[in-house]
């Protein structure tokens, strides 16, 4: 009863114009990142962090979270008229939804996706709700042994699930954690890493590691690919046709299966939208009551991404607001955005400032709702979007990230900072190495090296105390076994290959 | 040929092994530092490191043993695809305009230039003519090809740029040296900034 009122506060807070104001702003832009060629949703939430400073925290959440609310939605159209996916998550629309729309059914494969949102976005915000009060309990009871190892399953899991090379996600980690380890060190008051640089004593900041690498980096990439531009001429006739109650009735099996995996696969750090729909999908071409007949256009290859897809925010937000976990760039933003505000988000927050996490809980509500109405009545002006030339959109990107950098401290130091990060952004694409373990190891870093520390000094510096106490201990086994997950997922792909070829 | 493809996927870990292990040596000059019995502020740091040069020695290792590149799509993303029998596909998709077109680093080199060229002369040219140089230099090396426009839009946008940090972010821009100096605080007055 406790959270229903609590929820309904929530939902009052939302509905104060400025904070509706913000989730619209925030809705429009994220449908819009996800569309324009050259910039991506972390990316897009990454460019609107730095506007946050003068915000309260409320509206600064808000504002992220519907970016990343409707940023997993806008990428479908341009996914399903032009074959073009807006994101990663949207390729699997490519499968069903773009032979839906070349079979003359546009305006019903635009409706199967909005459906699916709409409902896979809802039935996870429900599950948020409900679920986050007991893991936040749970959250509450742990001591530094057990949080440290948390936090050790956040950054392990984001590692194995990356991305199939191991040792470069490691790589990308370690980085991370080291960016965060520089300048005067929380116990001892030690200066590290500094190497006689002033500005270097401060530290790093997070929110350059951040934007440097999602924003220049991209750019920079964007830069070397030089892509063409798209033409949209035939937008004249594009309008979405919602489907029919029977035939609502008769996808309800992919979609509940859509959203339920898109939750679990969204609490899962590491394994965000993208993973979602694709696994979703997988499973949908297994259990399917129409399984054969995926990839030929059928509602189900629609609807069973596009609902796991949304459903994964609501899972994602989870581990954020109840342990302070970010599970992907887009939620590591969000969390960056409570940081810059002095919210540190986990159990403490959740039920000292109800107010906050139920105005985000609401956000979601609302703007899945919202983004769906956005895309229902502007799909035309959204997907026009697609013909803005990439050069002009990366020029702004640079000159937003460095506004970002400029906004913090106001010195022109940190431009050389965040150039540094802009390049080695870059050269992480170019060599394939994953930059989402780097962000989450420099947001997570002080975080994780706070409770070793504290523990290592509470239990006479043992660190077999992490291992013997039962909670730590079992989520450390789980750390090994996420750790070790991809190799021998491989290992078995491989021989079942192996032996089919034989067979044959 | 093929040694020299083992040497190109090692290098960038051995670059990585060469970082972690001069890293160690710096963690090692701290002036408090991690004794029997004692965590110091060394410790984190050095368990990093530690990751990290493992990290890296495993990648130079499987560069060595391995005959391919390892695909970077995520387990449980190979693993769906493979069960829809999209696997390669998702793989073409995925890789999108990466796999289209050639690459040409030669434009990102340019990139780079441009944006350290900006933070090395903002505090000589000033903030507007900077901004305007930098957006003109982007979107050239990015593939625009409409001049005149550009150079409009790279105008229009460093004047937006100056107004917002001015009026609603309230940070103090670098206002150069000499005539630009003139220029910035002309700029100013016009928008009533003191």
């Amino acid at each position: 009863m406790d959270t229903l009122i609590n929820l309904a506060h929530g939902f009052g807070t939302v509905f104060q114009p400025l904070n509706l104001l913000f989730l619209f702003v925030g809705l429009v832009l994220g449908l819009l990142v996800a569309v324009l060629p050259g910039l991506t949703l972390v990316m897009g939430v990454v460019l609107a962090l730095p506007f946050t400073y003068g915000m309260g925290v409320i509206p600064a959440v808000i504002l992220l979270t519907a970016m990343y609310v409707s940023g997993t939605y806008g990428g479908a159209f341009t996914s399903i008229l032009f074959r073009i996916p807006g994101e990663p998550i949207d390729v699997p629309l490519l499968w069903d939804g773009y032979p839906m729309a070349r079979a003359g059914e546009p305006a019903l494969a635009l409706g199967w996706t909005l459906f699916a949102a709409l409902a896979g976005g809802l039935v996870a915000a429900i599950a948020m709700v409900f679920l986050s009060g007991p893991v936040a309990v749970i959250a509450l009871s742990l001591s530094t042994p057990e949080y440290f190892a948390v936090i050790l399953l956040g950054l392990s899991s984001v590692v194995a699930l990356g991305g199939s090379s191991l040792p470069k996600a490691l790589i990308s980690l370690a980085l991370g954690l080291l960016f965060s380890s520089v300048g005067t060190d929380p116990t001892y008051g030690e200066l590290r890493f500094d190497f006689g640089i002033p500005m270097l004593s401060d530290g790093i900041e997070y929110l350059l590691v951040m934007v440097g690498a999602y924003g220049l980096g991209e750019v920079l990439t964007r830069m070397e690919q030089r892509s063409k531009s798209v033409s949209v001429s035939s937008v004249g006739d594009i309008r979405t046709k919602l489907p029919s109650l029977s035939a609502l009735m008769d996808v309800k099996s992919s979609l509940f299966r859509g959203s339920f995996v898109g939750f679990l696969v969204g609490v899962i750090p590491g394994a965000g939208a993208t993973i979602a729909s694709f696994v979703s999908y997988g499973l949908e071409s297994q259990y399917g009551k129409r399984r054969r007949q995926l990839g030929t256009g059928i509602p189900e290859g629609i609807v069973a991404p596009q609902s796991a897809a949304t459903a994964s925010v609501g899972g994602a937000m989870v581990p954020l607001l109840t342990m302070g976990i970010p599970g992907s760039g887009a939620t590591a933003i969000i969390m960056a955005a409570f940081m810059l505000q002095g919210v540190q988000p986990g159990p403490h927050v959740f039920f000292k400032s109800g107010d906050i996490v139920y105005a985000v809980f609401a956000s979601v509500f609302v703007g899945v709702i919202g983004m769906c109405l956005i895309g229902y009545f502007a799909i035309k002006l959204l997907v026009r979007v697609l013909a803005f030339p990439e050069a002009i959109t990366s020029a702004f990107v640079v000159m937003f990230c460095f506004m970002g950098a400029m906004a913090s401290r106001s010195t022109v130091g940190d431009l050389w900072v965040i150039v540094s990060f802009g390049i080695l952004g870059y050269l992480f694409e170019r060599f394939r190495f994953p930059i989402a373990p780097m962000v989450l190891g420099a947001i997570l870093g002080p975080l994780a090296e706070t409770s070793f520390m504290t523990t290592m000094i509470s239990f006479s510096n043992d660190w077999t105390v992490f291992f013997t106490r039962p909670v730590s201990g079992a989520i450390m086994a789980l750390v090994v076994l996420a750790l070790i997950y991809p190799t021998i997922s491989d290992w078995m792909a491989r021989r079942r290959q192996a032996r089919r070829v034989q067979r044959t | 040929m093929m040694i020299l493809d083992i040497v190109r996927r090692a290098a960038p870990f051995m670059m990585v092994l060469g970082v972690g292990v001069w890293l160690w040596t710096v963690a090692n000059d701290f002036a408090i530092s991690t004794t029997l019995g004692r965590a110091g502020p060394d410790l984190w740091p050095k368990i990093i490191l530690v990751l990290l040069i493992g990290a890296a020695l495993w990648g130079v290792l499987e560069a060595a043993l391995k005959s391919r590149s390892d695909d970077d799509t995520s387990i449980l993303i190979t693993n769906a695809t493979r069960s829809a029998g999209h696997e390669e596909d998702a793989r073409k998709d995925l890789e999108g305009d990466a796999a289209d077109g050639e690459k040409r680093p030669v434009f990102a080199m340019l990139g780079i230039a441009s944006m350290l060229g900006y933070v090395a002369v903002i505090p000589y040219l000033g903030f507007i003519v900077s901004t305007f140089l930098l957006l003109l230099a982007i979107m050239t090396f990015a593939g625009y090809e409409k001049r005149l426009r550009a150079a409009l839009i790279a105008a229009i946008g460093a004047f937006v740029f100056f107004i917002v940090f001015q009026r609603l972010v309230y940070v103090s821009l670098p206002m150069g040296a000499g005539p630009f100096r003139d220029l910035t605080l002309a700029l100013m007055a016009l928008l009533g900034v003191r």
